[in-house]
């Protein structure tokens, strides 16, 4: 078990493309670190860096105590889960889990005593004499555990281990694995693109895009403390809404107006955002979490300003939740960061951010409780949890907090 | 109305099933006149295979002087039953056995040869990156359209000069330079194998070695039957190459035995037919045992026969 430290590694590709700029990243000992984003935002290729698998252009990696740019991949002590398992398909489940031991020279006995305590860790006692092939995606991704941890490394590596099972599959692997990471307290990265497997398993969850880093925090500040724009909309599902609104000042209150809309800033949220009040006057970027929205008729002591008319374009009921759908007559908001966000969707996801830009219109979810009565075609009021307001600056896309810094890492890897 | 539309419901609902059942076996009749059919072809096509080999059997039964070309021709054995004519081919009247010994020393020496350069030429092209490994590559297709008639002549007068005319070692050591297509073969075939297990090997910490030797060499038995079966056939089968290096008899394969059995005149057919007979019979053997694994090899390398 080791503290793995990242020193402006930095990745440029043999045919110029520059996957990784000056990373700097440092996961504890004993815990488990995720990276996650967008594909093609250089996880993985840090993930291989670390491993050994690829070649740093710039930088230092540091397992332990000691730097490993220069040790194979063997001998940095460090295990890695692959996407596809990379399971050897002639060797039997007994021999892929043991092969690392036999090579090192381990004596017989001995391996088998850890391949058999691996294997009863992970269920897989009745299938050592079987084969790749014969098991089920479950099974298989199994094995691959197994063979990372009967080596009891000082850390693993877990490239997108979940992402090829189904989905049910998938949730109790994920807390198999958080089960796992727990008991061995080995120093885990876990890359994923999936925001809800890096809320749910990671003690500390670094968002990447383009190579960069946005920012490093746990799980629960992140959501709340968002570094910037992109950050905000990765983080949360269904995504943050984002509007663009104006702060205007009114009878010692702060507002903000979007669409023809205004909400009455609270105090005590103004509070907590110094740098906000250099906004007065001024546009800015509004993020509305679905969860901070709710149908008013549910809401008891409606307070004015607290609450927007809207047409439902559609209701989604989830058991739940009910997710609605409205729009608002205002462009959204279009930055580098929405467009990455939009493109992480799909390709037809950034033709629709240009379209509804062209259109004027934005269109937003609420996340109602069940019991709300609101129906497609119909109009109803939605109230908008103030406390729950996110403000980003429109010029840099970074959260407007003030004091808080969570922004540090982000706006120096943009100068960078 | 209501006659109308009930009608035709009560109709049709009786030969509806009927007509299930009928339409049933009829889809079985179909299937059995269609596997009969198979059956059929595929037996006829066996007797035209196996009619030559019945005729060489005949053939190699009879005693000396019963004539063998009789004119209508006779495709199996009713008459003569003379066995020892395999006992004289292999020991007495000619030395086959010595003959099979000797092929076999050379097949096997070219399959370990062919196996062990082209995998890991093979191995290095397709799995290792280095500087110029494409130009090396596009030379060594190249060489493929070098004919072997224009090597035979340089060749032969090498393998003189250094004492190895008249011994196994010209038709063999060769084998261990590599050959292209083979190398082609495998290169082929190894470049599908994932990337991935090189990487989960490497972290496992095996070296490149380990990784051609545990990884990805045992993966590649499909490809590297096709190589040994093909060497295997080309090397029995091979009749210049002893003739030129091959002076004496002790040293002889079979290709060369049958070639002296055919004489201008005299030609002991029945003895020649007993030969060839014995010449068949290890590719036979081969195939019989390398058969699923060498259909699977052929099918997945992406070449026909």
């Amino acid at each position: 078990m080791a503290e793995i430290s990242l020193h402006g590694v930095t990745k440029v590709f043999a045919d110029g493309t520059q996957a990784v700029h000056a990373l700097d990243l440092s996961i504890p000992d004993g815990e488990l670190m995720v990276l996650v984003g967008p594909s093609g935002c250089g996880k993985t290729t840090v993930l291989r860096m670390v491993a050994g698998l690829e070649d740093m252009t710039d930088g230092e990696i540091w397992i332990g105590d000691r730097v490993v740019n220069e040790v194979p991949p063997g001998d940095r002590d460090v295990a890695m889960v692959f996407q596809n398992y990379a399971l050897y398909p002639h060797m039997t489940v007994y021999q892929n889990i043991g092969l690392s031991l036999k090579i090192r020279g381990m004596k017989r006995r001995e391996v088998a005593r850890r391949v058999h305590d691996a294997a009863k860790v992970l269920y897989l006692e009745e299938l050592l004499k079987k084969r790749p092939r014969e098991l089920s995606g479950g099974q298989r991704q199994r094995v691959a555990m197994g063979r990372a941890i009967v080596r009891e490394p000082q850390a693993f590596l877990m490239d997108e281990p979940l992402s090829n099972l189904d989905a049910k599959l998938r949730v109790q692997m994920r807390s198999e694995i958080l089960r796992l990471q727990r008991a061995l307290t080995t120093t885990t990265i876990y890359v994923t693109h999936d925001q809800t497997e890096a809320m749910t398993l990671g003690d500390l969850v670094a968002v990447m895009k383009g190579g960069m880093l946005q920012q490093v925090a746990s799980p629960g500040e992140l959501y709340t403390w968002p570094a910037n724009v992109f950050v905000g909309g990765f983080i949360g599902s269904p995504a943050m809404n984002l509007v663009m609104a104006t702060v205007s000042d009114e009878g010692g209150s702060m507002f903000v107006e979007f669409a023809g809309h205004r909400l009455r800033v609270p105090d005590e949220v103004v509070a907590a955002r110094p740098a906000l009040a250099e906004y007065r006057g001024r546009q800015l970027i509004l993020g509305i979490r679905p969860e901070a929205m709710e149908d008013a008729a549910l809401v008891s002591d409606l307070e004015p300003d607290s609450h927007i008319p809207a047409l439902i374009e559609l209701r989604e009921g989830m058991g739940s939740d009910v997710f609605l759908h409205f729009s608002l007559d205002t462009p959204p908001v279009v930055t580098e960061d929405t467009k990455a966000l939009a493109s992480d969707i799909d390709e037809k996801a950034v033709d629709e951010l240009q379209e509804q830009a062209s259109q004027r219109r934005t269109t937003l979810i609420a996340r109602a409780s069940p019991e709300t009565t609101a129906r497609a075609g119909g109009q109803t009021e939605i109230h908008i949890n103030a406390q729950k307001l996110y403000f980003f600056a429109p010029e840099t896309g970074l959260s407007i907090v003030g004091d808080r810094k969570p922004v540090s890492i982000a706006a120096d890897a943009r100068e960078a | 109305m209501v006659q109308t539309t009930q009608a035709p419901e009560t109709v049709e609902r009786v030969p509806q099933t009927v007509r299930r059942r009928r339409r049933m076996s009829k889809y079985r009749v179909r299937r059995i006149a269609y596997k009969a059919s198979m059956y059929a072809l595929l037996l006829g096509l066996t007797a035209l295979i196996m009619l030559p080999v019945g005729w060489m059997l005949t053939a190699a039964l009879k005693p000396d002087l019963e004539p063998v070309f009789t004119p209508s021709p006779e495709w199996y054995p009713t008459k003569f039953w003379e066995w020892d004519n395999f006992r004289r081919v292999l020991t007495e009247d000619m030395p086959f056995l010595r003959y099979m010994v000797n092929t076999m020393i050379i097949v096997i020496g070219n399959i370990l040869g062919v196996l062990i350069s082209c995998s890991l030429v093979g191995f290095a092209f397709a799995r290792l990156r280095f500087r110029g490994s494409k130009v090396l590559f596009y030379i060594l297709i190249v060489t493929m359209l070098i004919p072997w008639q224009a090597l035979m002549v340089p060749q032969f007068l090498f393998f003189v000069k250094i004492g190895w005319y008249g011994t196994f070692l010209p038709l063999i050591v060769p084998s261990f330079g590599g050959t292209a297509f083979f190398i082609f073969l495998i290169r082929q075939y190894m470049r599908t194998i994932p990337r991935d297990l090189d990487d989960a090997a490497r972290v496992d910490g095996l070296n490149t070695w380990q990784i051609f030797w545990r990884i990805i060499l045992p993966l590649s038995t499909p490809v590297l039957t096709v190589c040994a079966v093909f060497t295997f056939l080309a090397s029995w089968n091979n009749l210049l190459g002893p003739l030129i290096y091959l002076d004496t008899e002790e040293k002889f394969t079979v290709a060369i035995g049958l070639a002296n059995l055919v004489t201008r005149a005299d030609t002991p057919w029945n003895l020649t037919m007993a030969a060839n007979l014995i010449t068949i019979l290890p590719t036979v053997i081969l195939y019989f045992f390398v058969q699923k694994r060498l259909i699977g090899g052929i099918a997945s390398v992406g070449l026909k026969g």
